[in-house]
């Protein structure tokens, strides 16, 4: 976890030192790409039933809690 | 960065597995420091001092809610779907931000998890690239900023911005960068406490 945050720290400073004159669109959608596929050759087709269907309960009710506690929030406010 | 590639990119990794057998997992660390170190550098470069300090609070408030209703979220659909606790609260405390997620579950419990982290936060960033125009007008174009979660600073930023305006746009931008800066330790704190 250090490495991760010390990754992000390091980065934000960075770009305040060079003042956003540097850019890495491509080398970011790069490492994405590489991860993603690094991540996929860890999958074995077989196993992906239920993993797929815990996914989808997961994005929908971590999505729209996410809103109905800010939505709260805002009127208790 | 386009989704279908990312999904593309995945898709290739799965097929080459099955056709080659292979299995690159262990080369997962250089590539996801260096993605956190661009990550670091791309909020540097997007988020303007003087705005944050007239946003900061609200973009506060829709982080809190993300955190929390994301947890809330992968403790409900743990308990439903009779899966662990560390799995399903992990992948939801990704908050849409999967290329991190996936490989922290892949090395911390396995290729299954992975995929739940993938999935589940990638469709995360479908759901709300799709109702985050109708669900602006019902509940307000800024609470519903909380369901994109980290991708609100980039994927999702066009649309919040089309249909949330200016205003939105900065928060947005804040919220998605305070989010991306929380996520990588809120799931490794999840898996380490579950």
């Amino acid at each position: 976890m250090f490495m991760l945050v010390l990754a992000i720290i390091v980065g934000v400073m960075f770009g305040y030192i060079v003042e956003r004159k540097l850019r890495f669109d491509n080398l970011f959608s790069l490492l994405i790409y590489i991860l993603l596929f690094i991540l996929g050759t860890s999958i074995k087709i077989k196993d992906l039933g239920k993993p797929l269907l815990s996914s989808l309960m997961i994005a929908i009710l971590s999505s729209f809690i996410s809103v109905l506690v800010a939505v709260l929030i805002e009127k208790v406010k | 960065m386009n989704s279908h590639f990312a999904l593309l990119f995945f898709i290739i990794g799965v097929v080459s597995s099955m056709l080659f057998n292979i299995d690159l997992s262990q080369y997962l660390d250089i590539p996801l420091i260096l993605l956190l170190f661009l990550v670091g550098y791309d909020i540097a470069s997007n988020v303007n001092l003087k705005e944050v300090k007239i946003y900061t609070l609200r973009a506060t408030i829709v982080v809190f809610s993300t955190v929390i209703g994301s947890m809330i979220g992968g403790l409900i659909a743990s308990t439903l779907l009779n899966m662990s606790l560390r799995e399903g609260v992990a992948a939801a405390l990704g908050m849409g931000w999967y290329t991190m997620t996936a490989p922290l579950l892949l090395e911390k419990i396995g290729s299954s998890a992975a995929f739940i982290g993938f999935a589940s936060n990638f469709l995360r960033e479908v759901i709300s690239l799709l109702t985050y125009p109708h669900l602006s007008k019902v509940v307000g174009a800024t609470p519903a900023i909380a369901m994109a979660g980290a991708t609100s600073m980039d994927t999702t930023l066009p649309v919040i911005s089309k249909y949330g305006g200016k205003e939105n746009t900065i928060i947005a931008l804040i919220h998605g960068s305070l989010v991306t800066m929380l996520a990588p330790i809120l799931v490794q704190i999840a898996l380490n406490i579950f």
